[in-house]
């Protein structure tokens, strides 16, 4: 019953190791490698995930940032544009006063040319006149001395400047 | 009739064929009933883990997948992380285990009923223990490892390199050996009914239980070695 039978024993420990052997590449590296492979799967999609989520977070920190400066840049550019118009305006506005100072002082100046040249030219005219008529009257008249002085006081009158109206 | 003599029969392993060199070598029935039970495991082994794929996979694989991890877990949690080189050994004998004590239930005589098998088995058992406490202590802490507790202790400590595998071979070859002795006594006793059900507890159920007791108290011994 308890009888050993050393080739027995010697084919069981065969058996035994070719069975380990065997086995553990036939069932256990199989199933162990799959499932291996997949916790390498699942670890980098965590590792991924965490990664990506850094990220994010790290865009929408840099937007924040970007933001808040584009609120006090735009603040600031306003701020510029507003002096800017202003000193534009002032320039503007000075400028024009100054042109319209000078045409206006221009056309005066014009203006009291003119004038002077009109009232020559009336006298002068108006000598003329004065000097034809009087010429007539004493051709044709015979009341010689009267017209002599009218021409006389006339003459005078005229050549003061005020006869403008006479005429 | 004669039990005595007939379950004398039953256990004597016989030689099925002998290799004609050498002057004869013996194939007894133990070492025919290992080569079928290979067979199967390799076979069965190697279908099983066919077509497995990371994602969608199939039903099949995830049992096959869910058992690994339980045992793996289990033994695991026994031998503890430092003896985790050790637990495809502990699965496959397990399996074997299993498998060969189930064979009784067939109307084969497993392999655990020769005593030479289960001599085998727990000296591999004790051979790996030590190795493992070898590898994981180094020569002179596994050598001091006899001195502990106390250094009283040391000549149990070294009594125990042989009680531990001869307990180990007795139970499970006693364990085999009573349910089969049981087991044709009562095929005996009532031929009818009894012994397909009471087969059931003692082939199959003891047969697990044994297989469990011999592969826990295994792993409980290297996670004691690698401690």
């Amino acid at each position: 019953m308890l009888k050993i039978i050393p080739w027995d024993i010697l084919f069981i420990i065969i058996n035994l190791i070719v069975l380990y052997v065997i086995l553990r590449l036939v069932l256990i590296k199989p199933i162990r490698g799959i499932i291996e492979q997949r916790q390498q799967i699942i670890d980098s999609g965590l590792q991924n995930a965490a990664e990506s989520e850094k990220n994010a977070k790290a865009i929408e920190a840099e937007w924040k940032e970007k933001l808040d400066s584009a609120g006090t840049q735009s603040a600031e550019m306003i701020e510029k544009a507003k002096l800017d118009a202003k000193a534009e305006y002032e320039k503007l506005v000075s400028e024009a006063k100054g042109e319209a100072e000078r045409i206006v002082s221009k056309a005066r100046k014009n203006m009291d040319e003119e004038r002077e040249k009109v009232v020559q030219e009336l006298q002068t005219q108006a000598a003329g006149i004065a000097l034809d008529t009087a010429r007539k009257v004493l051709e044709s008249s015979d009341l010689a001395d009267v017209n002599k002085s009218l021409y006389d006081k006339f003459l005078t009158e005229s050549g003061d400047g005020h006869g403008s109206e006479s005429n | 009739m004669d039990i005595g003599a007939e379950i004398a029969k039953e256990l004597e392993i016989e030689t099925v064929f002998t290799i004609p060199v050498f002057g004869g070598i013996p194939v007894t029935e133990t070492v025919v009933v290992m080569w079928i039970i290979m067979a199967i495991m390799i076979i069965g082994g190697f279908l099983i883990t066919r077509n497995f794929k990371i994602k969608d996979c199939s039903k099949r694989q995830l049992i096959v997948e869910s058992a690994y991890t339980m045992l793996e877990n289990f033994f695991k949690g026994i031998v503890g992380e430092r003896g985790a080189a050790y637990v495809p050994y502990l699965i496959i004998l397990m399996c074997f285990l299993i498998i060969s004590d189930l064979f009784g239930v067939f109307g084969v005589k497993p392999p655990t009923k020769d005593v030479s098998f289960t001599g085998v088995l727990a000296v591999f058992s004790i051979v790996i223990v030590q190795m493992a406490g070898i590898k994981a202590n180094r020569p002179s802490g596994w050598l001091k490892s006899f001195a502990k507790p106390t250094p009283v202790v040391l000549p149990i400590n070294i009594l125990e390199l042989g009680i531990k595998p001869l307990s180990l071979c007795m139970r499970l070859f006693g364990n085999v050996l009573g349910a089969f002795v049981i087991m044709k006594l009562i095929e005996c006793v009532v031929p009818v009914f009894a012994p397909p059900v009471l087969s059931l507890y003692f082939d199959l159920f003891d047969g697990c239980i044994q297989a469990y007791v011999f592969t826990f108290l295994t792993a409980l011994y290297i996670q004691e070695a690698v401690e």
